[in-house]
């Protein structure tokens, strides 16, 4: 019975309120239980996608995915009033694809019941959200202002897609890895023995 | 005997030919390039650097005989090499000859030239151009970058880590 007292005046002394040592106590291991396979893809892709966007001018892998089509939007367009740059059309409709593709792949997982990648469509928005940044900051629509917001939400997307995935991501204690789990826990190991 | 494409191979070989001419005048453009005479532009705002020496000027063209890329009412930023007597200030209303170029992603890279710039509207309420205040922390940026990421790993992996069993 002493030992609540015990901490709690503990906690005063280091100038740490119980509530908020509680508070810290519920995230720290908050997702223990996620697989960590997921865990590490998100890291991964994460990794990867920030880095791309912490440098917004050069070289996405997802350029790849809408490179061509927006080019051939361009020059569909340029039969029509041929030495006549028509300016940020190809920003545009590079733009309107990089939110339409995931919106529709967001919308489809979360409909067959995937929220792991449906989170993980938000590294996609975050793309979108570079090419904000990239129309924003050297075309003829050039807002300094814009495009600095654009890079902050691309980062923040990016933050919310490594969260979310983190946690849509599967239980171990349930589902198709309940058994791998269950060899590895030595408290398990301990009872069936 | 005639010789003759595959029937299967007809469709795609028009739509290459169709395709390329397609991109014909964009690779002309990409040749000709793109410049306007006697632009005339305000300076919205603008920043001096030490190294190189060199200043970034956010511009808007007012007046410009050139429909294409300098039209009136854009923004644009300018990289140039002034020198320190040059008189050039915010808010300044001037004139001077401009080029761009096109990169892969579509950015539009203006320039101009500093030995065709004339000062066409001074008046007292134009500032003097000030130094960078970004740039002593540009050579952090790359640690900057890291630590983001670094950041967010930690996030996770104290979120996944295990909780510590309570001692008795």
């Amino acid at each position: 019975m002493q030992e609540p007292t015990t901490k709690f005046v503990t906690d005063s002394v280091i100038g740490l309120s119980p509530g908020k040592k509680n508070n810290m106590n519920k995230l720290i291991g908050r997702y223990s239980n996620r697989n960590r396979l997921q865990v590490w893809f998100a890291l991964i892709v994460f990794t990867i996608c920030a880095w791309w966007n912490l440098h917004p001018l050069q070289f996405h892998l997802l350029d790849t995915t809408i490179f061509f089509s927006a080019a051939a939007t361009e020059e569909f367009i340029r039969l029509f009033s041929p030495f006549h740059s028509i300016e940020g059309v190809s920003e545009i409709a590079i733009l309107l694809m990089c939110v339409f593709v995931p919106t529709v792949l967001c919308i489809y997982f979360n409909k067959v019941g995937a929220r792991y990648m449906a989170s993980a469509t938000f590294f996609w928005f975050a793309y979108a959200a570079q090419n904000g940044f990239r129309l924003f900051n050297g075309t003829i629509y050039r807002r300094p202002t814009l495009a600095l917001i654009m890079f902050i939400l691309s980062l923040l997307l990016l933050v919310i897609g490594l969260l979310k995935c983190l946690h849509n991501s599967e239980i171990a204690d349930r589902g198709v890895f309940k058994g791998e789990i269950k060899e590895t826990d030595p408290d398990n190991v301990e009872v069936s023995s | 005997m005639k010789p003759t494409a595959p029937r299967f191979m007809r469709a795609p070989l028009i739509a290459v030919f169709i395709l390329a001419f397609m991109l014909l005048p964009a690779d002309l453009m990409a040749l000709m390039g793109f410049g306007a005479n006697g632009v005339t532009f305000k300076i919205l705002d603008a920043a001096r650097y030490h190294a190189p020496d060199i200043t970034s000027l956010e511009v808007e063209i007012i007046d410009s005989t050139d429909n294409d890329i300098f039209s009136p009412g854009r923004n644009f930023n300018v990289w140039a090499v002034l020198s320190p007597d040059s008189g050039i200030k915010i808010g300044q209303t001037l004139q001077a000859d401009f080029s761009a170029s096109k990169d892969r992603l579509g950015q539009i890279s203006a320039s101009l030239d500093p030995n065709t710039v004339v000062i066409v509207d001074d008046n007292p309420s134009c500032v003097e151009i000030p130094w960078s205040i970004w740039e002593p922390v540009s050579e952090y940026l790359p640690a900057l970058k890291i630590v983001f990421i670094l950041f967010w790993w930690l996030v996770v992996i104290l979120l996944v880590s295990k909780k510590s069993t309570a001692t008795s």
